[in-house]
């Protein structure tokens, strides 16, 4: 009985294990594709226009803060996620 | 009303239960799992927290998140397109999370929880100044937080006042200290949103001369430009961490040297380096700090962020910026946000009068008498029963006077990632061997790492010197003061290479017979100062349960382990079952 069980559960381990590696395999060749195509696309044209996403190099001046937005926020918008 | 408070998915994830606006409840999923820094959703946490309030998910009113998802992820897109095609591995490794989790998470609160009620997403930063401000003494105060990255602010600035807070300066991603600092973390061989405090006491050893640190002078040239107000931008051909799955470039070591690996020996250099670092550090925030000082013209300043839990740079924010008065709350890094987007929550966004103030830090579980006894019991555990407090006191304190390592399992656990006398093993600091034995014994860490006294307030001053008042801060272990010179020869196990030391200082209220006891110790010894270190095994959560206390003393050299009104013997107890040492991994 429980060289049975046993077998049973080292098999659904193993099966498990395996589905893992599948599922991450094929997750990994579609990201890929998505992010060659999707994302190389967006800063092919990007380029071309010289639009940047983030200040990686701001300019030089005399204070790098930035203003805030401080205005009172209606409760409505903290039920939304951006 | 009933709020939970939640933090995940990052680093530290953590939950938190509020009543009626007061935190009744705060722990982190780490000490339920035993994965040190778990990134999961905190269910285990979450389940604590109600059921310790003995209530269930259908009472809880609102869940308050600590950021706002999409705002994130569309940094995490921006920082992809601004680095393609290096950030490939990057995307395929991080998306299926995003995808699955991070993006769903009203979806997994109905899952996991089975809540179906309101759920608030509030700025990550506001949260990190909602979690030191709204759990302050204070009804008006300056803020500053500092971390590695929220949506995009990597800094705020701002003031509070009452119920309302206003963060009116930031500076944004990819300039971030946290990020410099987990940087020269990771070129120095320790693991990055682990071990930063790692590089904060090996900065002790290096030259703290700023004339004449290279390393430092490189870094204030070329690596960092700062303004006057301490607004700052890095120079990003030093660091990959935009796009890449490594934190520093090939420039950063072209110019400060190769890198250290884990494990090699530690070199003048790396101490050079980590000392550059940590006065870098210093600089910003004490100009950040001296520039809010002057715009606000306020007297307190309450801190929050992982930056907020370097203790050095918090032990010199009053002496150095004009603030006569600081807070900042026990996990004042991400885990803390959870409290912050809880009382953000209630404060601010439906306006309820404040009720609370973090005075202590024991939020987490606790265990009764009872359950101990039946746990001691059930596993055939030999133990002796204190009959009265004042056996257990004396007991404990002579014990450690002479020398043994007595694990401390008292009450509820800590909030935050420090170990503050409930799960605690306390040593004799007047032993100069007691590191050494600490480290033999238990703990296994780096030389270099000191231990931390704890000292009762009334105290304090005749060891350290410390700011007067004595700030809220310091009961939390998150300042560091110079020993007075004629007591470092008294307590020489906790004096660290520069002459400091993190204290830890007690008030009675807070924790009776914890004070107690250190006093005790001070009537056998003369010197009412213990070693207190947290009580875990190298590389894993500090210990929750008596079960884990109890692994913890068998596997390791711990001598005497009291657990409530129980005392242990190690050598009484087989330990085969109970090596916790194979659980032992390497913290770096």
């Amino acid at each position: 009985m429980s060289k049975t069980r046993h077998f049973f559960s080292g098999f659904s381990e193993g099966f498990g294990d395996f589905g893992r590696v599948v599922s991450a395999t094929f997750n990994y060749i579609i990201l890929s594709i998505v992010y060659f195509l999707g994302v190389g696309a967006t800063v092919l044209a990007a380029r071309l226009k010289r639009k940047h996403f983030l200040e990686i190099e701001p300019p030089v001046k005399p204070s790098y803060f930035m203003e805030s937005d401080v205005k009172r926020k209606e409760k409505d918008s903290y039920y939304r996620q951006f | 009303m009933y709020i939970l408070g939640l933090s995940c998915f990052y680093h530290d994830s953590s939950a938190c239960l509020l009543k009626e606006g007061k935190v009744i409840a705060a722990a982190q999923e780490e000490r339920f799992t035993r994965v040190k820094h778990d990134t999961s959703f905190p269910l285990n946490a979450s389940k604590w927290c109600m059921e310790s309030a003995g209530i269930t998910i259908d009472d809880v009113d609102y869940v308050a998140f600590y950021e706002k998802p999409f705002r994130k992820f569309e940094r995490v897109l921006y920082q992809h397109l601004e680095s393609f095609p290096w950030s490939w591995r990057m995307f395929c490794g991080s998306m299926p999370s995003w995808l699955n989790e991070k993006l769903r998470m009203p979806r997994i609160l109905r899952k996991k929880l089975r809540y179906r009620g309101e759920v608030f997403f509030i700025d990550h930063h506001m949260c990190h100044a909602a979690s030191s401000f709204l759990a302050s003494p204070f009804r008006e105060a300056a803020l500053l937080t500092i971390d590695g990255v929220g949506e995009y602010t990597t800094t705020a600035l701002g003031h509070a006042k009452g119920n309302d807070i206003t963060l009116e300066k930031h500076i944004t991603f990819p300039h971030s200290l946290g990020l410099l600092y987990s940087a020269v973390t990771a070129y120095l061989g320790f693991k990055v949103n682990n071990s930063e405090y790692k590089v904060m006491g090996l900065s002790a050893y290096g030259n703290n001369d700023r004339k004449t640190n290279d390393h430092y002078r490189k870094m204030v040239s070329d690596v960092i430009d700062m303004k006057d107000d301490g607004s700052f931008a890095l120079n990003m051909d030093y660091f990959d961490y935009v796009g890449r799955m490594r934190m520093f470039s090939g420039k950063f070591v072209r110019d400060f040297g190769s890198p250290r690996k884990p494990g090699e020996s530690i070199t003048p250099r790396h101490k050079d380096i980590a000392a550059a670092v940590q006065m870098v550090t210093e600089d910003v925030v004490l100009h950040l700090l001296g520039h809010l000082r002057k715009t606000t013209g306020l007297e307190g300043v309450c801190l929050a962020g992982g930056v907020a839990l370097n203790s050095v740079v918090n032990g010199k924010i009053l002496k150095g910026t004009g603030f006569r008065r600081i807070f900042i709350q026990p996990a004042a890094g991400d885990a803390g946000t959870s409290v912050g987007a809880a009382l953000y929550l209630y404060n601010t966004i439906l306006g309820k009068k404040r009720s609370y103030v973090m005075e202590s830090a024991y939020l987490g579980p606790g265990y009764s008498m009872e359950e101990i006894k039946k746990f001691l019991d059930g596993n055939s555990i030999k133990y002796t029963e204190f009959r009265t407090e004042s056996e257990l006191l004396k007991k404990t304190a002579r014990l450690i006077a002479e020398d043994k390592v007595v694990g401390w399992f008292q009450g509820r656990m800590e909030w935050g990632p420090r170990a503050l006398g409930n799960r605690s093993i306390l040593a004799n600091p007047k032993n100069p061997r007691m590191q050494d034995i600490l480290n033999l014994k238990v703990k296994h860490r780096e030389k270099f790492r000191p231990f931390a006294p704890a000292v009762c307030a009334d105290d304090a001053y005749r060891y350290f010197e410390c700011d007067r008042p004595l700030p809220a801060p310091a009961d939390f272990m998150l300042m560091v003061y110079p020993m007075k010179s004629s007591r470092k020869g008294e307590i020489p196990a906790v004096v660290h290479a520069d002459g400091t030391g993190r204290l830890q200082t007690l008030r009675k209220e807070q924790n009776p017979l914890y004070y107690k006891l250190i006093k005790e110790f001070g009537r056998l010894t003369g010197t009412p100062v213990l070693i207190n270190t947290s009580f875990n095994i190298r590389g894993e959560p500090i210990v929750m349960s008596p079960y884990d206390a109890y692994r913890c003393m068998m596997g390791t050299g711990i001598d005497y382990l009291v657990i409530d009104r129980f005392l242990i013997r190690r050598e009484d107890n087989r330990r085969e079952e109970w090596d916790s040492e194979k659980y032992s991994r390497d913290g770096d």
